[in-house]
């Protein structure tokens, strides 16, 4: 852990691309298919059919090119007071968690991250809801370590 | 606070909660709700079953007799379960007090114990509805940042006990001892004439003429053509000016009585560390919230307010909960303060909030204002074909008309948008017609994220928003090394300095 840009475990790549490939059979395709019959109703079956496979050729594009962009852009650093994490392709974000403002760390490891031996890490605050910080593709062993540097560096006042 | 939830009973969640009570400890005895309770709670429950039946009493009103029966023994058994749990509320809730820190216990099968540590309350209120009122009762509310709810919830005591129990509070959680000498200072007050003003200048009134409006539209289409026709007729022209008065009149009327029941007897007052509102005609509120636990305040100018000259100011802390009406996030609504006096206001809330009220913002970069033209072209053109679609022929001028006003809007919002942040504090405006200025201290910050679009990044722009405990406060648009620098000079934990607009350099490595 030093101060330099971490990136994801390289495996993470493919774990991306599995989990996009998963998301466009399940739920792009079938879209697509409603959108087909959307059209249908409007136009005839083959005006249909075509915008319904150029919608899921569209989709199955993005499917195929974004997981690795997404999986360049991910990365984070352990800075001196807080963690830098940037991500996003189209939409690009760069937090700033300050240590002494984290509530807790999650480690999580769905069935495919489990398959590839990797782990997400969630960083929760006071601020919201949800995860403020998350950092997914990281090798278990790097998931523990980071969520056990983050919890030794927490503590102090919260800000609240 | 912690929380201890489980789905059965286990012997030792039974002892724990059954613990001998140290004599040391007078409050430390376990109490239960006032018995009228069962009134109090059982009204509201009975409402909301009724509500949420109604398609069945609907259905019995217009249904067969075989249908009815059915139906009634269906609303009959949703008001048993209501009854039911309101009982099982008065006779398993039980609380109390153990060196400052509030325990409540509740259920049968789903037993419930939580202990709500002083230090962790982030702001208290004891409520009086009509029907508290005229059952001699209070509720008392507990809320901490763990959540979108009220986190300690005793809905009926004696007013003795309420005030009791507030006392223990405070005392608990009170982080200074008192001044020997220190008295009880008023802050703000709002009399009848401020409420009258508060309420006329209130947004809901602007929408509420255009909703109306626009269901009176759809309503005439209704009409048969010839009874359409005959209406300017039957009405006159002085008639019809009458009407609109006395609409208009209506809506300002139900704004002021919508700003009096909620502000009736306004006042403010500081005392011990805490911001204490004292509110309300017909349900009576308290808050006490600490001093040192806000997160945020909110100047609010919208254009009518600023005619007047003066403002309302919202203060949040992390509490910020769901109500019935939606997200109720703010603890503290001051509704009325002149101009003059908002910093001074402001200072007494979150310390040298002062020094950023008074001071010169720093403008957006330039090139946001493309940005904004961009959007508002594009909002005005969708308002202006769905305004052509709604009503046809000469309205769809208003493909011209309404992208014109809302890039003037845009424009003038970007001329009045600022930010700067000093050693304590950052301070953010937007907004031309409904202007809104955030102040919060840079201590509080939970999280900074800098956010960039295609858009954003062709033009070489960020957009930084800061999260406090509740809320957040967006930066007017950067350049995107400017937000960076802001990224890593924010970070609380660093030397404070301040951050002026154009010595921006540092960037975090890459």
């Amino acid at each position: 852990m030093t101060d330099e840009w971490q990136r994801l475990d390289p495996s993470a790549r493919w774990l991306f691309h599995l989990q996009a490939a998963l998301r466009w059979m399940l739920f792009q395709v079938p879209f697509s298919m409603v959108v087909g019959v959307g059209v249908t109703t409007f136009s005839s079956v083959v005006i249909g059919v075509v915008a319904g496979s150029v919608f899921a050729f569209v989709q199955l594009l993005l499917a195929l090119w974004m997981p690795s962009l997404s999986f360049d852009r991910w990365r984070y650093q352990l800075r001196a007071d807080d963690i830098l994490i940037e991500r996003g392709v189209l939409l690009r974000r760069l937090t700033s968690i300050p240590y002494s403002r984290v509530q807790h760390v999650d480690t999580h490891q769905g069935i495919l991250e489990q398959s590839f031996g990797l782990a997400r890490v969630h960083v929760f605050t006071a601020a919201g809801v949800g995860a403020d910080g998350t950092i997914p593709g990281l090798d278990l062993d790097g998931a523990k370590a980071l969520r056990d540097a983050l919890v030794e560096r927490g503590g102090g006042d919260d800000g609240l | 606070m912690s929380e201890l939830q489980e789905d059965e009973p286990t012997e030792e969640v039974a002892r724990a909660v059954e613990a001998p009570v140290p004599p040391q400890d007078a409050d430390s005895e376990w109490r239960g709700l006032h018995p009228l309770s069962l009134v109090a709670n059982l009204a509201p429950r009975t409402w909301r079953t009724l509500r949420g039946t109604w398609p069945l009493l609907a259905a019995f009103a217009i249904g067969g007799r075989r249908d009815s029966i059915a139906i009634l023994f269906l609303v009959a058994l949703f008001f048993g379960l209501a009854v039911w749990s309101t009982v099982l509320h008065f006779l398993t809730l039980r609380y109390r007090v153990v060196q400052g820190r509030l325990e409540i216990r509740s259920g049968l099968l789903n037993r419930q114990m939580r202990a709500i540590d002083p230090s962790r309350i982030q702001n208290t209120e004891l409520v009086r509805n009509p029907l508290h009122k005229l059952l001699g009762l209070v509720e008392l509310r507990v809320e901490t940042a763990s959540g979108r709810e009220v986190e300690g919830l005793l809905s009926a005591l004696s007013e003795e006990e309420g005030t009791r129990l507030l006392g223990l509070l405070d005392a608990a959680r009170s982080t200074r001892a008192p001044e020997a000498d220190e008295d009880e200072e008023v802050l703000a007050t709002a009399d009848l004439s401020d409420l009258l003003r508060y309420g006329a200048t209130g947004l809901r009134l602007g929408a509420g003429i255009a909703i109306t409006l626009g269901l009176g539209l759809e309503g005439l289409q209704f009409l048969d053509p010839e009874q359409y026709e005959k209406v300017p007729g039957l009405v006159g022209r002085v008639g019809g000016v009458a009407a609109i008065i006395a609409f208009v009149s209506g809506l300002f009327l139900l704004a002021v009585f919508g700003a009096v029941q909620r502000f009736w007897g306004f006042t403010l007052t500081v005392f011990e560390g805490r911001l204490v509102a004292s509110q309300g005609l017909l349900t009576k509120r308290r808050v006490e919230l600490q001093l040192s636990k806000v997160q945020l305040a909110t100047v609010r100018q919208p254009w009518s307010k600023r005619l007047l000259q003066f403002a309302s100011i919202h203060v949040e802390t992390a509490a910020a909960h769901v109500g019935d009406g939606g997200t109720a996030s703010a603890e503290v609504m001051i509704p009325v303060v002149e101009s003059p006096d908002i910093a001074l206001l402001l200072a007494d809330v979150i310390p040298h909030a002062d020094t950023v009220w008074d001071a010169e913002l720093h403008p957006p970069h330039p090139r946001s204002l493309r940005r904004g033209v961009l959007s508002a072209t594009l909002e005005g053109l969708v308002i202006g074909v769905l305004i052509g679609i709604w009503f046809g022929g000469l309205a769809w001028f208003f493909l011209v008309v309404a992208p014109i006003i809302d890039v003037l809007l845009a424009w003038l919002d970007h001329r009045h948008q600022g930010w700067r942040v000093t050693e304590h504090l950052i301070t953010a405006r937007a907004g031309y017609l409904n202007r809104r200025t955030h102040v919060v201290s840079r201590q509080k910050i939970q999280s900074i994220t800098l956010r960039q679009g295609p858009i954003l990044r062709r033009w070489d722009l960020a957009k930084v928003v800061i999260r406090v405990a509740g809320s957040r406060v967006d930066i007017p648009l950067l350049a995107t090394a400017e937000a960076r620098h802001l990224v890593d000079t924010l970070t609380p934990q660093r030397q404070p300095a301040p951050v002026s607009a154009t010595a921006a350099t540092a960037l975090s490595p890459r």
